[in-house]
C-alpha cells in the first residue's frame, strides 16, 4: 500500500462493536434516533475526482446511504463569520459555545432526515460533497477521494465547457476562453479531432491546476493531521485510479472500513452507473468517460509546463509521478 | 445573570411550554438602534441584546436551498433546515437573556430588512431604526475616527484607508479638533461619498421591503422609528414599539440619563460612542462640498425619506 493511504488509514478505525456511546445530536458522530444507533460520515475530494462513483458504491451496500450535496462548508463558513469581530456577541462565550452546538446538530439533522428519506434501515449516513476535508463532527469517519490531478483538468475542463461553468464562464477567464468556449458549442465532439485545444488556454490551466494544488494541498495537511491524531477523523482514502482496477478489492475495504460485511452489498451495474468507467464517451454528459490516463490525449508541452509551474512537486507528494520529468 | 439564574429562567419556560416570542431590531449603523434597543430593555418582558449577525447564516441557507439539485434544496431536508435556523435563533438569543421575567427575546444587529421579507423565525416582527443620512455619516464619521487600526482597516474600503487612519490618528492626538475645526470633519470626499451612498443603498432597499409589506407583498411585519420623531417625543415613539410588540406600553419602566434612554446625552463627549445624540448635527460639520457630495450620492434618498422637499438645502 503507498505511504499516502498508509497516513491515512493510522488514524482510529471504526469497528462494529466498538463504537464511542452514542451522544445527544452533533456530541459525536453516533447518534441515537428511532430506538437504535445511526452513525455520520463524510465523502470528500476534490470536484471531478470521483466522489459521485465511490457514492453510488456505498449505497450499493443496504447498511449504508450516502447523499450529496449537503453544503456544509457553506454553513460552515457562515457560523465562523458570526465571531469574525469582537463586537459580534458570538465572538465569546456563551454564544460561541451554542452556535458550535446548533452547527453540529443542523449538520446531524440534516443527515438523518435524508437517511429516513432515502434508506431508514441504514445504519451509516454520508454526506457526498467535492470539498475539502474537515472535521465537521467529531469523531466522523471521512473517506478522501483522490484522482490524478491531470485527469481532473482534463474532466473539469470538460465540464465547465459543457455547463458554462462558473469559472470560465463567467469572470476574468471568460474572455480568455471564449475561443475555447465558441469550439465547443459549435462542435461538442471537437476534441476527439483536436485535442491539443482542449488545454490550448494557458489561462485556465494554471488557474485550474493552482487551485487544485491549493486544494489538495490543503487535505494532505488535514490527512497529516489525522494521521498523526491531531483531528479526531479515522480516514479511508480511495484512488480512482485503484478502484477502477479493481473494483471489488477497493468497495470491499471501503465496506470493511465501515465495519460492514462486503458480502451483503448488491454487485455493481451499468444501470447504478457503479461499473469503473462508462460504455460511450460523450463530452456533453456529466457522466463523460471516467477513464483514468485519459489526460494523456489532451496534455501538449505547453499545457505540460503550465500545469507544472503551478503544482510544484505535488504530483510527487500523491505518488503519481516520481519528479517532474513526465 | 449567572448560571443560577440562567438556568431557573429556563425552566421557566419549559413549564410555561412556549417558547419566548423573538424580534429583530435593524437599520443602518449609528441610527439609534442602540437607543431603541435600551429602550425596548425597559419593558421587564423584553430582553435585547446585540450584535448576533445571525443573517449571514440565512443567506447562505437561502443561497444553497437554491441549489434544488443538491440534497439540501429537497425536500425533506430542505424544510429541516429553516427549523435549524429557527432554532439556533433562539437559542444563541436564549444564551445571553439576562432577564428572567422576559418573554420576548431581541436580536440588535445593524443589517438591512431580509429582501424576501422572511424573518428567521417565523413571523417574528422587525422594528426599524431610521436616522436621517447626514446625522449617521457624522456619527459614523466620529465612531470610525475613535476605533483602533484593526477596525477601520476591517471596515473602511482599502483605497480610503491611509488617509482614514491619518485623520484617526490626528483625533487621538487630539480629540478636540474637529470642535475647533468642523469643517474639517467631512473633508475626505471620497469616504463622504461612500458612506452616504451606503446609507442610500440602505434605507432605499428597507424602504422598498418595508413598502411591499404594507401593500401585503411580502410577509415581514415592520415597525419604522425614526430617530427624529423617538427623540422629540420619547414615551409616545416607546409605547409605540411596546404595543407593536403585543405588550403593555405601562409595565415599562422609566427612561433615565443612567440607563441612556434619554434623548440625547446631556453634553458632546467626542471621544465616547454615545458622543452626542443629537438631531441636526450633522449642520455643524457640512461645508458647502461636503453637502454637495452627499446630494450627489444619496440627496434622492433624503427626499424619498421626506428629510428633505428636494435638493435645495
Amino acid at each position: 500500500m503507498a505511504a499516502l493511504e498508509q497516513r491515512g488509514t493510522r488514524a482510529r478505525p471504526v469497528e462494529v462493536g466498538a463504537a464511542p456511546r452514542a451522544g445527544a445530536l452533533g456530541e459525536s458522530h453516533v447518534v441515537h434516533t428511532d430506538g437504535r444507533d445511526v452513525r455520520l460520515f463524510f465523502l470528500c475530494g476534490h470536484p471531478k475526482s470521483g466522489t459521485n462513483w465511490v457514492g453510488a458504491l456505498l449505497n450499493l451496500h443496504p447498511g449504508v446511504v450516502c447523499r450529496g450535496e449537503f453544503r456544509f462548508e457553506a454553513l460552515r463558513n457562515a457560523y465562523d463569520a458570526l465571531e469574525r469581530h469582537w463586537w459580534h456577541v458570538a465572538s465569546e462565550a456563551p454564544v460561541k459555545a451554542e452556535a458550535e452546538r446548533c452547527f453540529r446538530e443542523t449538520v446531524a439533522r440534516l443527515m438523518i432526515a435524508a437517511m429516513r428519506a432515502h434508506n431508514p434501515a441504514a445504519s451509516w449516513v454520508g454526506d457526498r460533497t467535492p470539498r475539502a476535508l474537515a472535521a465537521y463532527i467529531p469523531g466522523a469517519p471521512q473517506v478522501y477521494v483522490l484522482r490524478d490531478p491531470r485527469d481532473v483538468l482534463v474532466s473539469w475542463t470538460f465540464q465547465e465547457l459543457r455547463e458554462g461553468g462558473p469559472n470560465i464562464g463567467a469572470g476574468p477567464l471568460a474572455a480568455a476562453t471564449a475561443p475555447l468556449r465558441g469550439a465547443f458549442a459549435a462542435d461538442p465532439a471537437i476534441f476527439r479531432e483536436h485535442p491539443e485545444r482542449l488545454l490550448s488556454c494557458e489561462a485556465w490551466v494554471r488557474f485550474a491546476a493552482r487551485r487544485y494544488a491549493r486544494h489538495v494541498g490543503g487535505d494532505l495537511e488535514f490527512i497529516a493531521r489525522a494521521g498523526g491524531g491531531e483531528i479526531d477523523a479515522p480516514l479511508h482514502i480511495v484512488r480512482y485510479e485503484r478502484l477502477h482496477a479493481d473494483i471489488d478489492g477497493e468497495r470491499s475495504a471501503l465496506y470493511r472500513f465501515f465495519g460492514l460485511d462486503p458480502a451483503g452489498a448488491a454487485a455493481p451495474t451499468r444501470g447504478t452507473r457503479t461499473l469503473p468507467g462508462f460504455e460511450t464517451e460523450d463530452p456533453a454528459s456529466f457522466f463523460r468517460k471516467g477513464q483514468p490516463a485519459d489526460w494523456r490525449r489532451y496534455f501538449t508541452d505547453d499545457a505540460k509546463r503550465w500545469f507544472k509551474a503551478e503544482t510544484g512537486d505535488l504530483l510527487a507528494r500523491l505518488e503519481y509521478e516520481t519528479g517532474t520529468d513526465w | 445573570m449567572n448560571r443560577l439564574q440562567r438556568l431557573a429562567w429556563r425552566v421557566q419556560r419549559v413549564v410555561a411550554k412556549a417558547p419566548p416570542a423573538v424580534f429583530f431590531l435593524r437599520g443602518h449603523p449609528r441610527s439609534g438602534t442602540n437607543w431603541v434597543g435600551a429602550l425596548l430593555n425597559l419593558h421587564p418582558k423584553i430582553c435585547c441584546k446585540g450584535e448576533f449577525h445571525l443573517d449571514g447564516i440565512r443567506q447562505t441557507v437561502r443561497r444553497i436551498q437554491a441549489q434544488t439539485w443538491h440534497v439540501v434544496g429537497r425536500e425533506p431536508v430542505r424544510s429541516i433546515l429553516d427549523q435549524c435556523v429557527d432554532d439556533m435563533v433562539r437559542r444563541c438569543l436564549h444564551a445571553v437573556a439576562d432577564k428572567p421575567g422576559a418573554t420576548i427575546l431581541g436580536d440588535r444587529t445593524p443589517h438591512t430588512l431580509p429582501g424576501d421579507g422572511e424573518a428567521m423565525v417565523e413571523g417574528a416582527p422587525f422594528i426599524l431604526a431610521v436616522r436621517d443620512g447626514r446625522d449617521v455619516v457624522v456619527s459614523w464619521r466620529y465612531h470610525l475616527l475613535r476605533q483602533s487600526e484593526t477596525v477601520i482597516r476591517a471596515t473602511v474600503p482599502p483605497p480610503m484607508q491611509e488617509r482614514f487612519l491619518a485623520d484617526a490618528a490626528r483625533f487621538r492626538a487630539e480629540p478636540g479638533f474637529y470642535a475647533s475645526h468642523p469643517d474639517r470633519l467631512l473633508a475626505h470626499e471620497e469616504w463622504v461619498r461612500h458612506a452616504a451612498q451606503r446609507w442610500s443603498n440602505w434605507v432605499l432597499h428597507d424602504r422598498g421591503v418595508t413598502q411591499r409589506a404594507e401593500r401585503g407583498e411580502l410577509p415581514a411585519k415592520v415597525l419604522e422609528v425614526r430617530y427624529e420623531r423617538l427623540h422629540a417625543d420619547v414615551e409616545a415613539g416607546r409605547r409605540r414599539m411596546y404595543e407593536f410588540l403585543g405588550l403593555e406600553a405601562d409595565e415599562a419602566g422609566p427612561v433615565s440619563e443612567r440607563s441612556r434612554t434619554t434623548a440625547g446625552f446631556g453634553r458632546e463627549d467626542a471621544g465616547s460612542f454615545y458622543r452626542h445624540g443629537e438631531v441636526g448635527d450633522w449642520k455643524t460639520y457640512a461645508t458647502e462640498d461636503a453637502r454637495r457630495w452627499f446630494k450627489e450620492s444619496a440627496g434622492q434618498a433624503l427626499v424619498d425619506l421626506e428629510y428633505e422637499k428636494d435638493l435645495n438645502w
